[in-house]
């Protein structure tokens, strides 16, 4: 049971992870339908205005560095 | 059904190739509403966890619901806002376990996991060599 539970925590973290290399969108919003990347765009609000996303697509932000944080 | 006591999550390539270690969580704001998935990068340097501001209206936050801050980071200070209400998460995959969350929203799209929220609900192992996160319950 353990092991049942250890692969569909596995499927669930893998399944909307796109496939495809990232790195054209960097700095870009995707949209990400079965692990494609179905378009993009500058804001999430503008990508989600775009005709050919849909509610059940997962939305990605693809940054441009790594950055680190902290409250000053 | 017998739950495993950890949960073990393979680095994956972020934009610019390299191997880390991201993780899906699934959040729902201080208002309920939709469940929003988002992948962030645990990061045991983050005080809380960040997420880019346009996260904000998604989980339906209003202005008053956000405090402005100033912080750092590494290519010098910028404004942010902490969230004054929190939002509720669970680690997708792992529902059986909710915490709440305080982001700190910021202008860029770097989303992380601190450890105020998902390292108070999990404990944390990194694996560079084997390049794999392990979520230790309790």
């Amino acid at each position: 049971m353990a092991v049942q539970d250890q692969d569909n925590f596995r499927k669930a973290q893998a399944a909307h992870w796109p496939k495809e290399d990232l790195s054209r969108y960097m700095g870009r919003w995707i949209a990400v339908r079965d692990g494609k990347v179905i378009t993009s765009d500058l804001s999430l609000s503008a990508l989600q205005s775009q005709s050919e996303v849909k509610p059940s697509d997962v939305f990605m932000p693809v940054p441009r560095t790594r950055a680190g944080f902290f409250i000053a | 059904m017998a739950s495993s006591p950890s949960e073990i999550v393979p680095y994956r390539a972020g934009p610019d190739g390299q191997m880390r270690p991201y993780l899906w969580l699934v959040l729902t704001g201080p208002r309920g509403g939709e469940r929003v998935l988002v992948s962030g990068l645990v990061d045991t340097g983050a005080d809380r966890s960040v997420l880019p501001i346009d996260y904000a209206q998604k989980l339906g936050y209003e202005v008053d619901d956000l405090a402005p801050v100033e912080i750092g980071q590494v290519e010098g200070s910028a404004s942010a806002w902490v969230a004054q209400k929190p939002c509720h998460a669970f680690v997708d995959g792992i529902p059986d376990i909710r915490f709440e969350i305080e982001p700190l929203f910021v202008a860029g799209l770097n989303a992380l996991w601190g450890r105020a929220d998902l390292m108070m609900n999990f404990t944390i192992g990194v694996s560079e060599k084997d390049r794999e996160l392990t979520l230790h319950r309790g």
